[in-house]
């Protein structure tokens, strides 16, 4: 296992370094530059601008330079905040997309399980109908829909909800539900489904064969295999949603790091661009890496050697 | 019925217990770190509701920076004209001495009249630490903004006019030959290199306000983003930077006129979505929302129903751009058809919707000579009237086809496929459909439209590589100059590639040469040596000339639209150029 775990944290930083400069490649090759504005620069200024940031040098130099720094923990200054360094904005705006993120998986998690074994016991009954006519709408309705609705209706309409920003958990109800709608329908089907298929399997009915209750049944011996599919999907989940939602951080007016992928890539903020690609690829390479070892945990079929 | 109740407990229980122990293994690392126990605790810092003494206003973006002399966009702009002053005040009706409490202007060595100022810096002007305000302040900052080393991206509305600035700025002149001197602390000396008429206004601007040289050098790019550092000589200091979601300031007590400022906190927010920012307004969250932070759509609604929803004209114009060196727009009868077939009051009131005003010359209503007659001939209602022979309020068809005609394409046949470009997003695309249609109706032509995101589309323009393409110009000073100066050979912002001679420098990629904009170029100069009404008449005659030659298609002059909740806050002003005042704003409740 500890071997296992080893090579897997070795194929994770090739995988990084990979992606850092497959992104440092594309980056460099869409037009315009982080300084296009509608004031043309003078060619000297322009000049002492791409000099100041080091864009004057070969693009392979400027690459070295990159991911030298970058070894020595310095991901470089932000082009589009003067002064502000890569770290700072992550450092500004994760807090809050984490906040956000961290009860929405948990929401999910909890919720969608729940739902989903109840729809599965209940197969085909009002209460399954129910569950799964409402996963559809969830899985459906875009999410900004659904918090233009939000808003329009506990904001606008009724005043219950504050119409920005962070602060009471008040603030918290929209997006964290707005977040996490399509994941919680998917994760509902994905458990409904895979309980499913796993209570027409034969040990399940040995099982029940030889006497045992039905909280053993379904909580010892269903439960643990059904949740394999689960538990692949949720570690990725999980990275995705802490890191931030473009869409509802920009409705609810969040300053979050959603909204940095694109903004960072629109503002050709190159060292931005390189740290929330970096940023996000750890995310999900150790969410991958968690899943696998959660795979051993549940499932004793599993091993790694 | 019983053991259902029961397995349904359990099923809770299980799911329950599964989440916590899923998430154990999880806290081995933090960027994952569990989901049932982070938001308890999470650092996330927690903002404390609005106080009641606090203006809560949209800035609607994070700005690049607010570091006067590096600023570059309006939203770093409206931040520095609240912490910062120079040495004249624009209040939006006028100038009045700001830091400076007097100036001269006397005729330079070679006695060349109005070119060299002299300002009186005003005793007990001081910085938020207590420091007073000295002209070394002045000398340093603004040698700073030509310093090529500090790169400043605005350091062309500094350089052209102060001797010796260029050559420093463009490394072949000396720090010390730039003509800004402090003979002692209350005095500040600037020669330029021909009168500027408009000087006193540029020293309200934000590329001209004053910065702490100890500041600078010890803390360097990033000082003005932190309370400790931020050291600003205007009516309120910073209180707390956090990058993408707010700037708070808070009134400086050091500011010279402190007496008079009786707004104690501004809160600036940073909300993108105009929709999402409107609403906070509709919820009493927000006093204050600019242009950007309400949605097009809901204009019509809020101009019948919301008494402080109001409408302000604003230097600038929208417009498109003829490539004039490719085909068919380098047949001056095709930019002629292309224009006159344009009904613009049409796009204003159907289509932008802002109160906007309907455009003939290049230059905006809001700019005048130095009369102070407006620049363009308005109606006893404010409205443009017919001026080089275009009709603001409709379009002339009959005209246009004539005019195709001429060109070989009646009826439009014939006519090569176009494009017009602009830069992706929803407004300029609706009005890119408008004009499609009216080219379509009018002169039976097929326009393609293509959209761009900014920053290629920077590029595509400024390269020429494009027919017909959306441009808008807002203005950087108070004078008719600032729209002007774009079509000179020499400019690197001349997108429509108008040029009489080879810019290898500025334009290296333009060789097809147009003999007009030989004359717009000699005006030009001319206009700056000039003063008064001779000076206007070049002005005058530069426009013309861009209008005679079709080199834009202008659609409408900018306004900004905005709320300010007047049951909250009275006094919101903005300076002539746009930038919020809140010096004089009082909150009522």
């Amino acid at each position: 296992m500890g071997r296992y775990i080893l090579k897997r944290i070795f194929s994770s930083v090739i995988t990084i370094w990979f992606i850092m400069t497959l992104t440092f490649i594309l980056m460099k090759s869409i037009p315009g530059d982080p300084f296009v504005s509608e004031r043309a620069m003078t060619p000297q200024v322009k000049a002492a601008v791409y000099a100041k940031y080091g864009l004057d040098k070969p693009e392979f130099e400027q690459y070295l330079t990159y991911m030298t720094n970058f070894l020595k923990g310095d991901f470089g200054v932000s082009f589009n905040r003067i002064g502000l360094t890569t770290q700072d904005i992550i450092k500004g705006g994760f807090p809050y997309s984490l906040k956000i993120g961290g009860w929405a998986s948990l929401f999910i998690i909890v919720v969608g399980i729940f739902l989903g074994i109840i729809a599965a016991l209940r197969q085909n009954k009002v209460s399954d109908r129910t569950v799964m006519f409402i996963s559809t709408l969830g899985a459906t309705i875009p999410s900004f829909v659904f918090a233009t609705g939000y808003l329009y209706f506990f904001s606008k309409k009724l005043g219950w909800a504050p119409s920005f920003g962070v602060g009471s958990w008040k603030h918290f109800v929209g997006p964290v539900i707005c977040i996490g709608m399509f994941s919680l329908s998917y994760v509902t089907r994905l458990t409904r489904t895979s309980v499913l298929d796993v209570l027409q399997q034969d040990y399940i009915r040995t099982a029940r064969a030889k006497g045992l209750s039905e909280f053993v049944v379904i909580g010892k011996h269903a439960l643990r295999n059904a949740l394999i599919p689960v538990v692949t999907y949720i570690g990725p989940m999980i990275a995705g949603i802490v890191t931030g939602s473009f869409v509802i951080e920009k409705v609810f007016g969040i300053a979050g790091i959603g909204s940095l992928f694109t903004t960072s890539i629109l503002g050709r903020d190159y060292t931005l661009i390189m740290g929330i690609t970096v940023f996000f690829g750890i995310f999900l390479v150790t969410a991958v890496l968690i899943v696998d070892i959660v795979y051993v945990l549940i499932d004793p079929r599993i091993k790694y050697d | 019925m019983f053991k259902k109740v029961v397995s349904m407990l359990i099923v809770l229980t299980m799911v329950l217990s599964l989440a916590v122990g899923c998430s154990q293994p999880q806290e081995t690392t933090p960027p994952a770190e569990t989901p049932a126990e982070t938001p308890g605790e999470t650092p996330a810092p927690e903002e404390p509701a609005a106080e009641a003494d606090t203006l809560v206003w949209n800035l609607g973006a994070d700005p690049k920076t607010f570091d006067p002399g590096l600023n570059n966009a309006s939203d770093g702009g409206h931040i520095i004209n609240n912490m910062f002053e120079g040495l004249m005040r624009d209040t939006g009706t006028g100038l009045e001495p700001g830091i400076a409490e007097s100036y001269e202007i006397s005729a330079n060595a070679e006695g060349a009249e109005g070119t060299v100022y002299t300002f009186k810096i005003r005793e007990g002007a001081k910085w938020s630490d207590g420091q007073p305000v000295t002209a070394k302040d002045f000398e340093y900052s603004w040698k700073r903004v030509c310093d090529p080393a500090t790169a400043s991206e605005y350091s062309f509305i500094m350089a052209p006019y102060i001797k010796g600035a260029n050559d420093y700025l463009n490394g072949t002149g000396s720090r010390d030959d730039m003509a800004v001197s402090s003979p002692d602390d209350s005095t500040l000396v600037v020669e330029l290199n021909f009168p500027v008429p408009y000087f006193l206004s540029l020293t309200t601007f934000y590329t001209y306000l004053p910065v702490r040289e100890d500041i600078v050098t010890a803390n360097g790019e990033g000082w003005e983003k932190k309370p400790e550092t931020c050291i600003s000589n205007g009516p309120f200091k910073l209180e707390e930077y956090q990058t993408g979601s707010h700037i708070s300031l808070v009134k400086n007590e050091n500011y010279w006129d402190a007496d008079n400022v009786k707004l104690e906190k501004i809160k600036a927010l940073m909300i993108v979505e105009a929709t999402t920012a409107l609403s906070g307004y509709e919820n009493g969250e927000i006093a204050v929302l600019d242009s950007g932070a309400i949605p097009q759509d809901e204009i019509p609604r809020l101009k019948a129903e919301d008494p402080y929803f109001s409408i302000a004209p604003r230097v600038g114009t929208y417009y498109g751009i003829f490539n004039v060196d490719a085909e068919p727009t380098n047949d001056i009868r095709v930019r002629k058809a292309l224009t006159l077939a344009i009904d613009q009051k049409q796009i204003c009131e159907q289509v932008a919707k802002g109160g906007q005003l309907p455009a003939t010359g290049f230059i905006p209503p809001s700019l005048s000579y130095s009369t102070g007659e407006s620049c363009r001939q308005l109606d006893a209602d404010g409205n443009p009237v017919e001026e080089y022979g275009l009709d603001p309020n409709k379009a002339q068809v009959e005209e246009a086809q004539a005019l195709l005609a001429e060109a070989g394409y009646p009826n439009g046949e014939g006519f090569p496929s176009i494009t017009f470009l602009y830069n992706t997003n929803e407004n300029h695309k609706k009005i890119a459909e408008a004009l499609q249609e009216m080219w379509k109706a009018n002169l039976n032509i097929d326009v393609e439209l293509r959209n761009e995101e900014w920053a290629t589309f920077q590029d595509t323009r400024r390269l020429g590589d494009f027919t017909l393409a959306r441009g808008g110009w807002l203005g950087d000073y108070d004078d008719p100059m600032t729209m002007l100066d774009l079509y000179t050979s020499y400019s690197g912002n001349n997108d429509a590639q108008w040029r009489w001679n080879l810019q290898p420098t500025v334009a290296s990629h333009d060789t097809v040469l147009n003999e007009t904009n030989k004359e717009f170029d000699e005006v030009i100069a001319a206009a700056q040596l000039a003063t008064g009404t001779e000076r206007d008449a070049l002005l005058k005659r530069a426009e013309e000339i861009m209008a005679e030659e079709f080199i834009t298609f202008n659609i409408y002059y900018y306004t900004y639209v905005q709320v300010i909740d007047e049951s909250v806050v009275e006094g919101v002003n903005r300076t002539t150029m746009g930038q919020f005042i809140f010096k004089d704003s009082e909150l009522v409740k």
